[in-house]
């Protein structure tokens, strides 16, 4: 696997995405392409048993638009993007090292882009899932993505971005 | 020493992407993307009321497998040659001009039946318009034999 800037042309050093082997492209363009398939998305609300499907479907189709623009606007107006990702788990306080970090647009949210902070206003994307439980454990989705974000993590402690002293998590796995 | 984040970016690979290029061009083109994904989503609604394929569609549309599997994703920007086609073959309606002439075959043939069960036939004649008596037509509704019936103090026709 591989790390690449995604907005590296114009805002260089603060967005990065894994690239793993089985994919030909990083991890926020293949959600995006996913999250905005409307196949896709229906396969999948039929497969979870999900009761309205077109309402499922559109829904996610807007929380995709969300996030497009959320990450658009925080780049361009150089804000940070802190606005968009926060911890994992909502008890994780203070300055941590390596920090895993969940994008959430709003309350409503129903898509999930996982990272790894690196410092501030800079994150590494390890994957996404569509939110279907409340806890990550509570789907295949959601627990594939947090074997996903300990193993990319584990690749940036073995390359030795990781600084043992200043590092502490606490140990939750399972909120969402 | 190194700081965490240059440890960082010796990482990071000096492949450029466009991700950026297309993020910005699906937000440009959202209007287009939306319409694309609505008419997605009646494709796929349709083709499982009708028990149908992916493939079934290709083959009656004769257009490839890949075509469809764009169509149905909602990322085809789709030429109106094909969305004719589409609202042809699965009698979806997509263009507005498409939904017009239901309706206007809709209210033609609503006003043919009504004309047909409650206009005399003699009406096909020109009403006499010349009296100068007050016009009146009555409709009634009999609820045992749910119909109606009208009567006027006019001659609707010679």
């Amino acid at each position: 696997m591989k790390i690449v800037d995604i907005f590296a042309e114009e805002y260089p050093g603060h967005l990065h995405a894994f690239m793993y082997i089985k994919y030909d492209t990083n991890e926020y363009d293949r959600l995006m392409e996913l999250w905005t398939d409307v196949d896709y998305l229906r396969t999948f609300a039929k497969k979870n048993k999900v009761e309205n499907i077109n309402q499922f479907v559109k829904q996610r189709l807007r929380d995709a638009e969300n996030i497009q623009d959320l990450i658009d606007e925080l780049l361009q107006e150089s804000q940070p993007l802190e606005h968009y990702f926060r911890p994992l788990h909502d008890q994780e306080t203070g300055i941590k090292i390596l920090s895993r970090q969940k994008g959430k647009t709003s309350s409503k949210d129903g898509l999930r882009l996982y990272a790894i902070k690196i410092d501030t206003n800079c994150f590494v994307i390890t994957g996404g899932a569509i939110k279907m439980s409340q806890t990550m454990d509570g789907h295949e989705g959601t627990r594939e993505e947090l074997k996903k974000i300990n193993k990319a993590k584990d690749y940036l402690k073995e390359n030795d971005v990781f600084d043992e002293d200043s590092f502490f998590e606490f140990n939750l796995e399972n909120e969402l | 020493m190194k700081t965490n984040q240059e440890k960082f970016k010796s990482l990071v690979s000096k492949e450029k992407t466009n991700t950026a290029q297309k993020n910005k061009d699906r937000i440009k083109n959202r209007m287009r993307l939306r319409e694309s994904q609505d008419i997605a989503m009646k494709v796929l609604d349709k083709l499982d009321e009708l028990g149908w394929s992916q493939k079934r569609l290709a083959d009656e549309m004769e257009v490839s497998p890949q075509q469809i599997t764009k169509i149905v994703s909602g990322k085809a920007n789709l030429t109106l040659e094909s969305i004719v086609k589409i609202q042809t073959i699965l009698e979806i309606p997509i263009l507005v001009s498409h939904l017009e002439k239901q309706l206007n075959d809709f209210f033609e043939k609503l006003i043919g039946s009504f004309s047909e069960k409650y206009i005399p036939a003699e009406t096909s004649a020109p009403a006499d318009y010349t009296s100068s008596d007050k016009k009146e037509i009555k409709m009634s509704y009999d609820k045992e034999t749910d119909d109606y019936s009208f009567e006027s103090n006019y001659n609707l026709g010679a």
